[in-house]
C-alpha cells in the first residue's frame, strides 16, 4: 500500500515542481536560510549524479555478461570488455585510484584511446572537407569560402604573405558569427524555460512512465 | 578527361596516408614560424598579471584526457603563469571525471611549480560528480561536496590554504580549459552570473566561435583561440612547449586542406563543363 | 541581507508559465494553429526505416550526448520522441535497431520508450530486435562505442538526434563509410557545420524539437512548440526596442545589467 503511494505519478510531479520553485526561489531571493537548504538540495543531486554513474557501468556490465553467457555475435568483445571493467574496478577497490595498477592502465589505455578517438577527428574533417564543399549551390558556395577563409587565416604561412586575412576571420567570427550564435542560444534557453515549464506543470509524460 | 573526375575521387585512404605524413613531419622536424600574440591572448596574459598577492584562483581541469593533448600545453602555460605569480594561491579541482591525474601533469610539466608548496600556494581538492549542480553545489559551499583533497586525502580544513576560503565569494579568477564548451557554459551560469567571478578559458578548438559569443557579451573575460592562441601564450612566458610544435603541424594540414578544397572543386568544374557539352 | 533576482528574469519566468498555459488549453481544446512549415527529414526518418528493412540490416540511433538536467535536455527528449516513433516504425517490420547511449540516466527512459512503442505497434515481441545499450558518460568512448556497432552490425540507416558534439562528424564519417543512410539533427550550433554536408537529411536547431513534438503526436509537446515562437517573438521585440533605445543613447543596457 506504502508503495504504491509513492509510485503515484502526482507525488513525483510535486516533488519535481517543488525542487524546481525552490531552486527558482533561491535565484530570485538572495537569503542565507533558503540557500543553505539550496545548498543541501544540490549535495544530494550531485550524490544522484554519482549514483548514476554507478547504475550506468553495473547495465553496461549487466549488458555485456548476458552477451557472454549466451555467446551471443561478436560475445568476445564483450568478454574482453567485462574483463577490463573487472580489472579496473578491484584494482581500484584494492589499491585506490592512485594505485599502480589503475593508474597504469589510467595512462596506457583510457587516456591513449581517447586522445586516438578525438584525433580521429583531423582525419575526418580533411575527407568531409574534400568530398562535401563543392561549390555547387549559393549556400554551399558561402558555407565553402568561409571555411577556406577562416582555414587560411589559422594558417600562418598564408597570413606573412595575406595579413589582412586575420581581420577579416575575425569579423567573420565576431559579426556574423556571433549574431546567429545568440539567435541560437536564445531559442534553446526558451526551449529549456518551456521544459521547466511544462515539467513544474507535471506535463512532461516522458519522465514519468 | 577521366582525370579530371579522378581529381575529385581520391581514395580516403590516400588522403589519411599523407595527412597522417603532414602530421608527423613537423613533430620531426621543427618548423620556426613568425607569431604576434593576438588580443585574446594579451587579455588572458593581462589578466594573470594583474593578480595580486593573497588573490585566490580556481583552476577547473576539465579537458578530460581526451581533450589533453590539444589543451594540455595551454594548460601547462596557464599554471606556469599563475606559479610564477608570488603569492597567489591556485586551487584545483575538476568536475569532468577522467580529468584528476591531470593535474599533477600539468604541476609536473610547470617549471615554477618545485617553488610552491602544497597545502599552502596550491591545493588539489578533486572531482565532483553531477556536472552543473556538482558547479552549483561547490559554488554555494565547498565543505558540502568536498571534504578530503585529492592528492593525500587528508580533511581539506588541515590545510593553511582552505582557511578563509568557502565558496565562490571568497575567488577572485577562474580558470577554466574545458574539452566541451557546454562545461564553460556551466561556469558562466553556475559562477560568473551569480557570484561575477571573472572566468577565462581555453574553449575546445571547434568551438571558438561559441565562446566568442559569450566573450562579446562581457561573460567571459578571456580566452585561448586555438593552438595559435596556445603557442603565443608560450611565446609570451618564453616557453618552447606542444602548442608551439602544435602550430607547425596546423600549418601543414591547414595548406593541406585549401589544396583538397581547390582540387576537388577545379574536377567538380571540368566534370561539369564536360557533361554540359556532352 | 535579503536580494532579489533581476525582475526582468522573473517576468519572463511568470510570461512563460503564462504562455504555456494558456497553449496548453487551447491544446485541450483543439485550437492550436498547426505548424505551417514542413520538415523534409521528419519524411525521411520514414525513408531510413524502410531502407533497413529491404536490406534486412538494422538501424543505428542515438538521442545524443546529452542528459535531462542539462540546459540541453530540449534536446534530448526531442531525440527521445524520434527514438520512440523510429521504434514504432521498426517494430511493425521487425527491422533491429541499435540505441547507445551516453548517460545512465537516460538508458532507463530509452529502453521504456522503446517497450512502449512495440506494445503501441502492436508487435511487443519486436522488442526482442531493439537493444537499447549503455555506451560511455565518456564523449568519446561513447563515440568509439557508437561508431563500433555500426560498423559490426553493417547498420543501413544511421539515425542521430540530440545534443552532439565533436563526435557528429565522427559518426556522419563512419556512417558515410558504412554506406549507412544518415540523418543527423542538433541544435548544437557549432556541429550544424559538420552534419549539414555530410547526412542526407538534417534537423538544425528549432527542427529537431519541432520533429520532437510532431512525431511525438501529443498535443501539449506541440502546443510547447507555438509558446517558443510566442516567446522568441517577444524576444525579437525587446531586442529591437533596446536596439532602438541604444540608438536614442537611452542607457537601458545598464538597466538590463543592474548598473
Amino acid at each position: 500500500m506504502t508503495s504504491e503511494i509513492f509510485k503515484r505519478k502526482e507525488l513525483v510531479f510535486a516533488l519535481i515542481a517543488f525542487l524546481g520553485l525552490w531552486l527558482f526561489l533561491d535565484y530570485s531571493v538572495v537569503e542565507p536560510g533558503v540557500q543553505s537548504v539550496t545548498a543541501d538540495i544540490l549535495k544530494w543531486a550531485t550524490l544522484l549524479g554519482g549514483f548514476m554513474l554507478i547504475y550506468g557501468g553495473l547495465e553496461a556490465l549487466r549488458y555485456h555478461s548476458k552477451v557472454v553467457y549466451k555467446k551471443q555475435r561478436n560475445w568476445y568483445w564483450s568478454a574482453y570488455f567485462v574483463a577490463i571493467v573487472l580489472v579496473y574496478v578491484f584494482s581500484g577497490l584494492i589499491q585506490g585510484s592512485k594505485g599502480m595498477i589503475p593508474q597504469w592502465l589510467f595512462n596506457n589505455m583510457l587516456d591513449p584511446a581517447s586522445a586516438t578517438m578525438y584525433s580521429i577527428l583531423a582525419f575526418y574533417i580533411i575527407s568531409a572537407l574534400y568530398r562535401t564543399l563543392r561549390l555547387r549551390s549559393i549556400e554551399l558556395a558561402i558555407l565553402s569560402l568561409v571555411t577556406i577563409i577562416v582555414v587560411a587565416a589559422n594558417d600562418p604561412i598564408i597570413t606573412i604573405y595575406v595579413p589582412q586575412l586575420t581581420a577579416v576571420r575575425d569579423w567573420f567570427i565576431s559579426v556574423p558569427n556571433v549574431g546567429a550564435n545568440r539567435g541560437f542560444v536564445i531559442g534553446a534557453a526558451i526551449g529549456a524555460i518551456f521544459l521547466g515549464v511544462r515539467v513544474f506543470l507535471g506535463r512532461e509524460r516522458s519522465l514519468v512512465r | 578527361m577521366g582525370w579530371a573526375k579522378k581529381m575529385g575521387e581520391i581514395s580516403s585512404k590516400w588522403i589519411y596516408i599523407l595527412l597522417a605524413i603532414l602530421l608527423v613531419i613537423p613533430l620531426l622536424v621543427p618548423i620556426p614560424l613568425p607569431l604576434t600574440p593576438s588580443h585574446y591572448t594579451m587579455e588572458v596574459y593581462e589578466t594573470i598579471e594583474s593578480l595580486k598577492p593573497g588573490d585566490n584562483v580556481l583552476f577547473v581541469i576539465d579537458t578530460g584526457t581526451s581533450g589533453w593533448p590539444a589543451l594540455g600545453p595551454g594548460v601547462i602555460a596557464l599554471v606556469e603563469h599563475l606559479f610564477r605569480k608570488d603569492g597567489v594561491k591556485v586551487f584545483f579541482v575538476e568536475f569532468e571525471s577522467t580529468s584528476p591525474p591531470l593535474v599533477d601533469r600539468a604541476v609536473a610539466a610547470a617549471p615554477s611549480a618545485s617553488k610552491k608548496k602544497y597545502g599552502e600556494d596550491w591545493i588539489h581538492l578533486g572531482f565532483v560528480a553531477g556536472e552543473e549542480t556538482g558547479k552549483a553545489s561547490f559554488a554555494a559551499d565547498i565543505r558540502k561536496v568536498i571534504s578530503v583533497d585529492y592528492k593525500y586525502g587528508k580533511p581539506i580544513d588541515e590545510y593553511p590554504i582552505m582557511k578563509n576560503v568557502k565558496n565562490m565569494n571568497d575567488f577572485k579568477l577562474i580558470v577554466e580549459p574545458t574539452n566541451a564548451i557546454t562545461w564553460m557554459e556551466q561556469a558562466i551560469r553556475q559562477w560568473y552570473t551569480p557570484y561575477h567571478v571573472p572566468i577565462i578559458s581555453i574553449p575546445p578548438f571547434l568551438d571558438v566561435p561559441w565562446a566568442e559569443n559569450y566573450y562579446r557579451a562581457g561573460q567571459l573575460k578571456a580566452y585561448l583561440a586555438g593552438t595559435s592562441g596556445l603557442a603565443e601564450y608560450e611565446k609570451l612566458l618564453g616557453m618552447y612547449g606542444d602548442a608551439t610544435r602544435g602550430l607547425a603541424v596546423m600549418t601543414t594540414t591547414h595548406t593541406y586542406a585549401i589544396i583538397l578544397f581547390v582540387i576537388g572543386n577545379i574536377s567538380y568544374f571540368l566534370s561539369r563543363r564536360k557533361k554540359e557539352v556532352k | 541581507m535579503v536580494s532579489f533576482a533581476h525582475p526582468l528574469t522573473i517576468a519572463i519566468l511568470a510570461l512563460a508559465f503564462i504562455i504555456s498555459y494558456y497553449n496548453i488549453r487551447r491544446a485541450k481544446i483543439g485550437t492550436l494553429p498547426t505548424l505551417r512549415r514542413k520538415i523534409p527529414a521528419v519524411d525521411a526518418i520514414e525513408q531510413a526505416v524502410g531502407r533497413a528493412t529491404e536490406l534486412g540490416r538494422p538501424i543505428i540511433f542515438t538521442p545524443g550526448l546529452s542528459s535531462l538536467e542539462t540546459i540541453d535536455a530540449p534536446q534530448t527528449l526531442a531525440g527521445l520522441s524520434i527514438l520512440s516513433y523510429v521504434s514504432k516504425l521498426a517494430a511493425k517490420t521487425k527491422t533491429p535497431i541499435f540505441v547507445g547511449v551516453s548517460k545512465a540516466t537516460i538508458l532507463p527512459l530509452a529502453q521504456e520508450i522503446v517497450k512502449m512503442a512495440c506494445l503501441e505497434a502492436g508487435v511487443p515481441e519486436a522488442v526482442e530486435t531493439q537493444h537499447v545499450e549503455y555506451l560511455s558518460d565518456q564523449q568519446f568512448a561513447y563515440a568509439a562505442g557508437y561508431i563500433g556497432i555500426m560498423a559490426r552490425e553493417k547498420a543501413a540507416s544511421n539515425i542521430f538526434t540530440g545534443t552532439l558534439w565533436a563526435e557528429s562528424l565522427i559518426f556522419a564519417e563512419a556512417g558515410h563509410a558504412a554506406g549507412c543512410f544518415q540523418i543527423g539533427g542538433t541544435a548544437v550550433w557549432t556541429q550544424m557545420a559538420f552534419i549539414v554536408p555530410t547526412c542526407d537529411f538534417v534537423l538544425l536547431g528549432e527542427e529537431l524539437m519541432a520533429a520532437g513534438a510532431i512525431l511525438s503526436n501529443d498535443p501539449e509537446q506541440i502546443s510547447t512548440i507555438v509558446s517558443h515562437d510566442f516567446l522568441r517573438l517577444i524576444a525579437i521585440a525587446l531586442v529591437l526596442i533596446a536596439f532602438a533605445l541604444t540608438l536614442l543613447k537611452v542607457p537601458v543596457l545598464s538597466y538590463i545589467n543592474g548598473g
